[in-house]
């Protein structure tokens, strides 16, 4: 006879509440993408639908469908500064013309700041999540590099932004290049 | 708070010597690890508590200073996690088809005679994670394929409640993609399937058993599974076999394949929603199959299928049993603790499931023609052949591509999954100490139902984990036992969701 005393215990923890919040806010954002375009359709006007819809986007990515792996802090603020720098461009540019080149690098030195402050919190564990810190360092490099080719003169903003980021690059080729090089043949493996 | 106070007190009760033995035991605590300060704080509280426990059961403090030595950690936390290591071509899906709440999880149980004391299990798994560094680690995306990235802190052991498998949650920068747990005598591993598969968690949860049971007392042993945590990982039991051990065969074949059919059962919204157990005696089992003139895997599988086709009211279409093979047995050569199995699909129509007396044979038969070398080879190698065609392929475009055939065929493609761990050996030493194993699959997200099975001793135990509340496959799968002889002792969790 089978002699092996097995239990579990009466635990059902959990309740499905959240499950269905997640399954209602899914199905009236989506509504909502597809309403947006159709009555900015027949309202006319401004195209204010796309960013209503890219923020639904943002939305549903971020809130209703996160990514499963790696949705850390450091990845959080890439994507809330890449989605801001998004949808501030899409204002400027469908709704209210004439304050992008202000903005834009406010936001953009602004997550750099955040970020290597949120990096250098933790910095062992962050040591191995340095890509979005590297990546906004670059965007950062190169939206200075494009405004001061594109700009006569550069206000306040960009400068602090373009300052900002070379310092970021060289301090971190010097301090972090072995941790650099090691991120970047992990991420590009092909094994 | 209660802690710190609690070994004031018995730090108190030492005499001079002890108290100086004590200190000098934590100072090797603190000189093992180069972590933050706080991992460091929970490492040491590890070790106060474990020997408060055992000076508490009467051992010495010099004994149990000896036994829960600092040099148990080795180098483990006090290097950098640098170490990284690409997914292995079986993991390699699994990234890839996860969504949330759906993770592909597997449980590996011990139960032990006595209760499990908690503060020597969890520095049990202090000292044997070293042994194990590709189980420390998290899964991150790369540009082309993800990969694990270790992590050096402290892995802590929770008390298990509610259903077994549930998802990890493997998002944030120093998470974990197994976890370990104990409930009165049971001491459970869980894994997300990237790390390894059956073969190689069972190797785990045996050394850290064994650990366990060397700190209260039994002998050091090593042997059938059970590793030295003494000594460095071997470098063949971290790599991928499925590209060091690839046959040279030119022959290939695919993995796609008609949908199966598929049980009745409203799909339940946490899975899995309840685990059935059915506790065999081995002897009674083996006895039945042999009359049939087949396998216990034959066996268990010709009852699942005749439950299987009293758990639908469809006819048409066919079912389609998933049947993962352990690779290590065509290559003994094969020490890796990561994924080394491939699988193969036995398939039925219902009108053929009858009695098993009919079934058996047919089951029987396409078990040894479908788990032959040779068919193993050519899945192997179309499985290496897929992985290198696509390796260039960004994951940006892979990765969608991937969720969509998986979601096509991954999951519908099977009626249900039998994984047989087979007869589990631990060291004679040891085995006083035992009551059994279990092996409890985590569900899919179409089939109702997932079988594993594992047998220790006297003991065999078929797990049953289910996606529907639905109780008519496992009850029709006693009721076939019972009718064959083979009465079973069944356990289940409390439904859950």
């Amino acid at each position: 006879m089978a002699d092996i005393r097995i239990e579990y215990s009466d635990k059902t923890k959990g309740s499905l509440f959240l499950f269905w919040m997640i399954k209602v806010l899914k199905m009236l954002t989506f509504m909502g993408i597809i309403i947006c375009p159709v009555v900015n359709y027949y309202t006319g006007g401004k195209a204010w639908s796309v960013i209503a819809d890219v923020s639904m986007i943002f939305f549903w990515m971020e809130f209703l469908a996160p990514d499963i792996l790696e949705n850390n802090a450091m990845r959080q603020v890439f994507r809330v500064g890449t989605f801001a720098i998004v949808i501030n461009t899409l204002i400027g540019l469908l709704l209210s013309p004439g304050w992008l080149g202000f903005v834009l690098p406010i936001i953009g030195f602004s997550t750099l700041i955040i970020s290597v402050i949120l990096f250098l919190s933790n910095l062992e564990r962050h040591r191995n999540c340095i890509m979005p810190l590297l990546l906004e360092t670059l965007m950062a490099l190169a939206g200075f590099f494009v405004a001061n080719a594109v700009e006569e003169t550069l206000n306040w903003p960009i400068i602090t932004l373009g300052a900002l980021s070379f310092t970021i690059a060289i301090l971190g080729l010097i301090v972090f290049h072995n941790d650099i090089w090691t991120e970047l043949k992990k991420r590009l493996h092909i094994k | 708070m209660k802690a710190k106070k609690a070994f004031q007190i018995y730090l108190n009760s030492l005499t001079e010597s002890d108290k100086a033995l004590v200190q000098s035991f934590l100072k090797g605590y603190w000189e093992h690890c180069d972590l933050p300060s706080d991992e460091i704080k929970l490492l040491t509280g590890d070790a106060k508590a474990a020997l408060m426990y055992l000076t508490g059961t009467g051992l010495s403090t010099e004994e149990a200073c000896k036994r829960l030595g600092s040099e148990n950690l080795g180098g483990f936390y006090a290097h950098k996690a640098i170490s990284w290591y690409p997914l292995d071509d079986a993991a390699k899906v699994y990234p890839l088809s996860i969504k949330a709440g759906k993770m592909p999880i597997f449980r590996l149980s011990c139960y032990l005679k006595d209760d499990v004391v908690p503060e020597i299990l969890q520095i049990a798994l202090d000292f044997t994670i070293k042994r194990f560094p590709s189980f420390a680690t998290i899964i991150r995306k790369g540009i082309f394929w993800h990969y694990l990235d270790s992590v050096k802190r402290r892995f802590p052991v929770m008390k298990d409640f509610g259903v077994p498998c549930q998802p990890l949650k493997i998002a944030s920068v120093g998470s974990q993609s197994f976890r370990v747990m104990y409930y009165k005598n049971r001491i459970s591993a869980e894994f997300f399937h990237v790390l390894t598969d059956g073969s190689g968690g069972m190797m785990f949860l045996k050394t850290l058993v064994a650990e366990y049971l060397h700190l209260l007392g039994a002998p050091k042993v090593k042997g059938c599974g059970v590793l030295d945590i003494g000594e460095p990982p071997v470098v063949t039991e971290l790599s991928n076999d499925f590209e060091r051990l690839c046959p040279k065969t030119k022959k290939s074949g695919g993995f796609a394949g008609p949908a199966a059919l598929q049980m009745g059962g409203r799909l339940s919204k946490n899975t899995p929603c309840k685990v059935v157990q059915l506790v065999y005696d081995t002897q009674e089992l083996l006895k039945c199959a042999h009359n049939l003139g087949v396998s216990v895997t034959a066996l268990t599988l010709s009852m699942m299928f005749l439950a299987n086709r009293s758990a639908t009211e469809v006819n048409n279409g066919m079912l389609q049993f998933q049947v993962p093979v352990n690779m290590r047995k065509f290559f003994p050569e094969s020490d890796s603790l990561r994924n080394f199995s491939m699988y193969c699909s036995i398939d039925l129509s219902p009108s053929e499931v009858n009695k098993i007396e009919e079934v058996a044979p047919k089951v029987a038969q396409q078990l040894q023609q479908k788990t032959t070398f040779a068919e193993m080879s050519v899945m192997m190698t179309t499985a290496r052949r897929l992985v290198t065609s696509v390796k260039l392929v960004p994951l940006i475009i892979k990765a969608p591509i991937a969720r969509i055939i998986y979601g096509f065929l991954g999951d519908s493609r099977f009626s249900n999954t039998l994984s047989n761990l087979g007869k589990i050996e631990m060291p004679a030493e040891l085995s006083d100490y035992i009551q059994g194993f279990d092996f409890i699959l985590g569900t899919c997200v179409v089939s109702r139902a997932s079988c594993s099975m594992c047998s220790f001793g006297n003991n065999t135990v078929l797990s049953v984990s289910k996606n529907t509340k639905d109780p008519s496959f496992e009850e029709r799968l006693a009721a076939i036992s019972e009718e064959l002889g083979i009465r079973p002792q069944i356990v289940e969790t409390p439904l859950y969701g």
